[in-house]
C-alpha cells in the first residue's frame, strides 16, 4: 500500500517536472527574445517600433501572467485561434516575464557611459559595432542577475498552467491529493522539486555569468 | 622663411571658417576661425569654459556646430541646408573621422577589453588588419608607451597614467593624421603626470602627425608646441610661436591668465 | 540612446515581418478550416477518430492517475456511448471543476463527464444529455460532534456550525435554498482539503455527494466519521454537458444513452464502480432543468 503511494507520487512527480521544466525552460527562451527584440524596440530609432514596444512592455507588465494566459486559453478561441494549452501555456509565461525582461534589456543598455560612446565615435565604429563589440559585451552582464530572478518568477508562476489542463508538478500533486487523501507527502515533494529548480537556475545563471565576466590573463 | 615656401610646406589640413556654437542659446565659439597646417603642433590654453574642448568635440564630430564650416584634409564636413550647417551623412564622415585620433581626460577605456583587446579591436573594426597582425601592432604599440608587460590585464587594474597611456597606444593604432588631446594629464595624479607628457613628446618627434593639445602644463606646452593658441570666451585672443606668447603676450587677458603684469599705455 | 545601425533596423525589419506572417497565417489556417464545407459535429468526431472529454479528478466519479489515464465510471460509461456513437477513442482534456465549462465553451473539449449535476443555472449555459449518474447529496462529520444534523435545515437551525461545500457545486444553493446564511458556507476546493478542514475543526459539517464523501470516508478509514445522507434533499443527477451550439450531437448521444440502458451494458458498468443504475431512469433532464435549458 505504502509503497504503491510511493510509485504512485513518483511517478505523478516526474510527468509533472517535465511540464514544469518544459515550460520553464521554453518560456524562459521567448521571455529572453521578447526582451531583446521589444527593449532595443523601445530605444530604437523608428517611432512606430518604440509605439509597437512601448505598448507591449505596459501592457503585459499592466496585467496579469493569470489573466494573460486565461486570455490565450479560454478567450481567443471566440476569434477562432485555438492555440494548445502547451503552447498557450508558453506565449503566456514568456510574453509576460518578456515585458520585464524588455525593461532590464533596455535600462542595461542605457546604463552604457557616455564615454564609451564617444570613444566608439573617435575609433571610426560604426553603430552597428558600437552596440555589438562595445555596449552590448558591457550592457550584457549586468542583464543576467535580473534575467535570472525573472526566469525564477516565470518557473514559479508556470503553475498557473494547471488552469489550462496541463499537468504540471502542482496539478499532479493536486491530483495525487484527490486521488489518496495524503497531503503532506506530496506538498513537501513539491516544495522540494521547485527549490531545486530554483537552485538548478541559479547554478545556470552563475556559470552564464562566469562566461561573459570579462577575463584578465596574467602572462 | 618666404611666404611661397611656408605655402609649399604646410597645406592646411584643418580648417574652421565663421564657425559658432552655442549651447542652450549661451554662445560658447563665435565666428572662429582658424587654420592649421599639416604637421604642426598645437597647444589650446585658456581658462575653463573658454571653448577649448568644444574645438576639439566638433573636429571629432561629437559636437556639432551652429553656422560656418569645417575642413579636414579639404573636405567639408558640413553641407549647407537652407542656411544652416547639416553634418554629412554618417557613411560620408567615416572616411573624415579616420583621419583624426582622439585622447580623452578620462581615457574612454573599454572596460571589458583587455588592454591588448582595446588596441587591437579598433584596427580590426576599422578594416586596417587582421586579429593576428592587429595584436602584433597592438604590442609594438604597448612596447612604446612602455606597458608590454601589462597587455593582458583588464583596463581597471592599470593606474591613471597607465590608462592614458593605453589610451594614447589605441588612439595612434588608427595612424591617423590628425590627433587631439583634451587634457589628457589632468586626471592623473601629480606624480604620474610626467610619464604621459614624455609620451606626447616621443609621438610629436616620431609620428609627424598634426597635434592639437588642450592642457593647463605651461611648461610642457612651451617646449613641446610649434604654435600656441590663447582662448578666452570662445575667442582666440593670442596666436603665435610659444615663446613669443609666453615672454610677450599681446593681450590683457593672457597677461593676466600667465600671471604677467598688464602693460602700460 | 537610439543606436541601432542598419544592420539592426534590418534585423527588425525581419522580426516584424515575421510577427505579421506568423498571425497572417493563423488566419488563413483559421478562414481554410471554416470555408470547408460544415460536417454535423458528429461525423467531425468520426472523422477525427477520439472525443474530447472535459476531466476534473472528482473521485468516484472520475478517477485519473499518475500518469494522466482516466478512469471512473462517467468517463467509462462516456467512453461506452461514444464508441457506439462510432467515435472510437477518448480523450481526457483534465481541468479543475471550476474550469470544466469554460473549457467547454472556449472549444477546448467536446463534452464534460465528470459527475456535473444537472441544475437550471448550467441548463442555460450547456447542453445536458439525460441523467446517467445520480446521487443523494450526503453530510460529512466527525462521529464524536456534538450535533447531529440530518438535513439542510437542521444546518440552518444550529448558528455554531460552519460548513464546507464544494466551490461551484449544487450543495451550496441547496444549502442556501434551506436558509444557511452564506458567511457560514466555506467553500472547498477539493476532498482533501475538505478533510483536513473538517479534522481541524474549521469546518464541522463537510456536505457533498454521498458517494464523493463514501470515497473519503474509504481513504480516512482510520477515522471515526459519521455520513449522513440529506433527508431534504432531492437525489441529483449528473449528465454529459456539451456545448450549446452541439445540441445535435447531444441528441445523437441520448439516443444511444438509451439503448445502453435498454440493452444492460449500463448496468453493467455502473455496479462495478458501486452506483445505482436504477436512480437515473426515474428523472429526466426536463425535470432538472425547470425550463431553463438551452434549445
Ligand atoms: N554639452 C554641453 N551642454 C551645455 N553647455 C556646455 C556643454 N559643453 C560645454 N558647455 C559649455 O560650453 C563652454 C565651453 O566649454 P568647453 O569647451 O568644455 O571649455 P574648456 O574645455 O575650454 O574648459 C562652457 O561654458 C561649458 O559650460
Ligand atoms: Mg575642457
Amino acid at each position: 500500500m505504502t509503497e504503491n503511494i510511493v510509485l504512485d507520487l513518483f511517478c505523478s512527480v516526474l510527468h509533472g517536472l517535465e511540464i514544469t521544466v518544459a515550460l520553464t525552460v521554453l518560456g524562459s527562451v521567448l521571455a529572453f527574445i521578447c526582451a531583446f527584440v521589444f527593449g532595443l524596440g523601445r530605444i530604437a530609432r523608428w517611432r512606430l517600433i518604440r509605439i509597437i514596444s512601448v505598448f507591449y512592455i505596459e501592457v503585459f507588465r499592466g496585467t496579469s501572467v493569470f489573466v494573460q494566459v486565461f486570455w490565450l486559453y479560454y478567450a481567443l478561441p471566440a476569434f477562432g485561434i485555438l492555440l494548445s494549452p502547451f503552447l498557450s501555456g508558453i506565449l503566456g509565461l514568456g510574453l509576460n516575464v518578456g515585458a520585464y525582461g524588455a525593461e532590464v534589456v533596455r535600462s542595461a543598455i542605457q546604463a552604457t557611459g557616455k564615454d564609451q560612446y564617444e570613444s566608439c565615435c573617435a575609433l571610426n565604429f560604426t553603430r552597428y559595432q558600437t552596440f555589438r563589440y562595445i555596449v552590448l559585451p558591457q550592457a550584457f552582464p549586468r542583464m543576467l542577475p535580473v534575467f535570472g530572478n525573472n526566469m525564477v518568477e516565470l518557473m514559479k508562476a508556470t503553475s498557473i498552467v494547471s488552469l489550462i489542463s496541463l499537468s504540471d508538478i502542482t496539478f499532479q500533486a493536486q491530483q495525487f491529493r484527490i486521488r489518496t487523501g495524503q497531503t503532506f507527502l506530496p506538498f513537501a515533494v513539491t516544495l522540494l522539486v521547485y527549490f531545486l529548480l530554483y537552485l538548478g537556475i541559479l547554478f545556470f545563471v552563475q556559470s552564464v555569468t562566469r562566461l561573459t565576466k570579462p577575463k584578465s590573463v596574467k602572462v | 622663411m618666404s611666404k611661397m615656401e611656408q605655402k609649399a610646406v604646410s597645406r592646411p589640413i584643418i580648417e574652421l571658417s565663421n564657425v559658432s556654437k552655442a549651447f542652450n542659446g549661451v554662445s560658447v565659439l563665435d565666428n572662429l576661425n582658424l587654420v592649421i597646417p599639416k604637421g604642426q603642433k598645437v597647444a589650446l590654453l585658456g581658462p575653463s569654459g573658454s571653448g577649448k574642448t568644444t574645438i576639439l568635440r566638433i573636429l571629432m564630430t561629437l559636437e556639432t556646430i551652429d553656422a560656418g564650416q569645417v575642413r579636414v584634409g579639404g573636405q567639408s564636413m558640413y553641407e549647407e541646408q537652407s542656411g544652416v550647417p547639416r553634418l554629412l551623412p554618417e557613411s560620408q564622415l567615416r572616411s573624415v573621422r579616420a583621419r583624426i585620433g582622439m585622447v580623452f581626460q578620462h581615457f574612454g577605456l573599454f572596460p571589458h577589453l583587455t588592454v591588448l583587446s582595446n588596441i587591437a579591436l579598433p584596427q580590426i573594426l576599422n578594416g586596417q588588419a587582421r586579429k593576428a597582425e592587429a595584436e602584433a601592432r597592438a604590442l609594438d604599440l604597448l612596447q612604446t608607451v612602455g606597458l608590454a608587460d601589462k597587455a593582458h590585464l583588464l583596463p581597471d587594474q592599470l593606474s591613471g597614467g597607465q590608462k592614458q597611456r593605453v589610451a594614447i597606444a589605441r588612439a595612434l593604432a588608427l595612424q591617423p593624421d590628425i590627433l587631439l588631446f583634451d587634457e589628457p594629464t589632468s586626471a592623473l595624479d601629480p606624480q604620474r603626470v610626467s610619464e604621459v607628457l614624455d609620451l606626447l613628446n616621443v609621438i610629436g618627434e616620431t609620428t609627424g602627425a598634426t597635434m592639437l593639445l588642450v592642457t593647463h602644463e605651461m611648461e610642457f606646452a612651451r617646449q613641446f608646441a610649434d604654435r600656441v593658441l590663447f582662448f578666452d570666451h570662445g575667442q582666440i585672443v593670442e596666436d603665435g610661436a610659444p615663446d613669443l606668447v609666453f615672454t610677450n603676450p599681446q593681450d590683457h587677458r593672457t597677461r593676466a591668465f600667465l600671471g604677467l603684469p598688464a602693460r602700460g599705455v | 540612446m537610439g543606436s541601432m545601425s542598419n544592420r539592426l533596423r534590418k534585423i527588425y525589419a525581419v522580426t516584424v515581418l515575421f510577427m505579421a506572417f506568423s498571425v497572417g497565417a493563423v488566419h488563413a489556417a483559421q478562414a481554410q478550416t471554416t470555408a470547408q464545407v460544415p460536417l454535423s459535429r458528429l461525423a467531425q468526431l468520426q472523422q477525427r477518430g477520439y472525443v474530447r472529454i472535459g476531466l476534473s479528478n472528482e473521485p468516484p466519479w472520475t478517477v485519473i492517475d499518475a500518469d494522466g489515464r482516466v478512469g471512473g465510471v462517467g468517463p467509462e460509461l462516456t467512453h461506452a456511448v461514444f464508441q457506439r456513437m462510432g467515435v472510437p477513442e477518448m480523450q481526457g482534456v483534465l481541468s479543475t471543476f471550476g474550469g470544466l465549462i469554460p473549457g467547454l465553451l472556449a472549444d477546448r473539449s467536446d463534452a464534460i463527464s465528470s459527475g456535473l449535476f444537472i441544475q437550471p443555472g448550467r441548463c442555460q449555459a450547456v447542453a445536458f444529455s439525460e441523467p446517467d449518474l445520480c446521487d443523494r447529496e450526503a453530510l460529512l462529520m466527525l462521529a464524536n460532534g456534538h450535533s447531529n444534523p440530518r438535513s439542510y435545515h437542521d444546518l440552518a437551525k444550529d448558528h455554531a456550525l460552519q460548513i464546507g461545500v464544494p466551490a461551484g457545486g449544487s450543495e451550496e444553493h441547496a444549502a442556501l435554498a434551506a436558509g444557511v446564511p452564506a458567511n457560514r458556507l466555506v467553500p472547498i476546493s477539493d476532498g482533501p482539503s475538505g478533510m483536513i478542514m473538517l479534522l481541524s475543526g474549521r469546518i464541522q459539517v463537510y456536505s457533498l455527494p454521498a458517494s464523493s464523501a463514501q470515497h473519503l470516508v474509504d481513504l480516512w478509514h482510520e477515522q471515526k466519521l459519521t455520513l449522513v445522507k440529506v433527508e431534504d434533499a432531492p437525489v441529483m443527477c449528473a449528465g454529459i454537458a456539451f456545448s450549446p451550439r452541439a445540441v445535435a450531437l447531444r441528441d445523437a448521444y441520448d439516443h444511444v444513452l438509451a439503448q445502453l440502458k435498454a440493452d444492460g451494458t449500463y448496468d453493467r458498468i455502473l455496479l462495478a464502480h458501486g452506483f445505482d443504475p436504477t436512480l437515473a431512469r426515474e428523472h429526466t433532464r426536463k425535470e432538472f432543468c425547470a425550463g431553463k435549458e438551452v434549445q
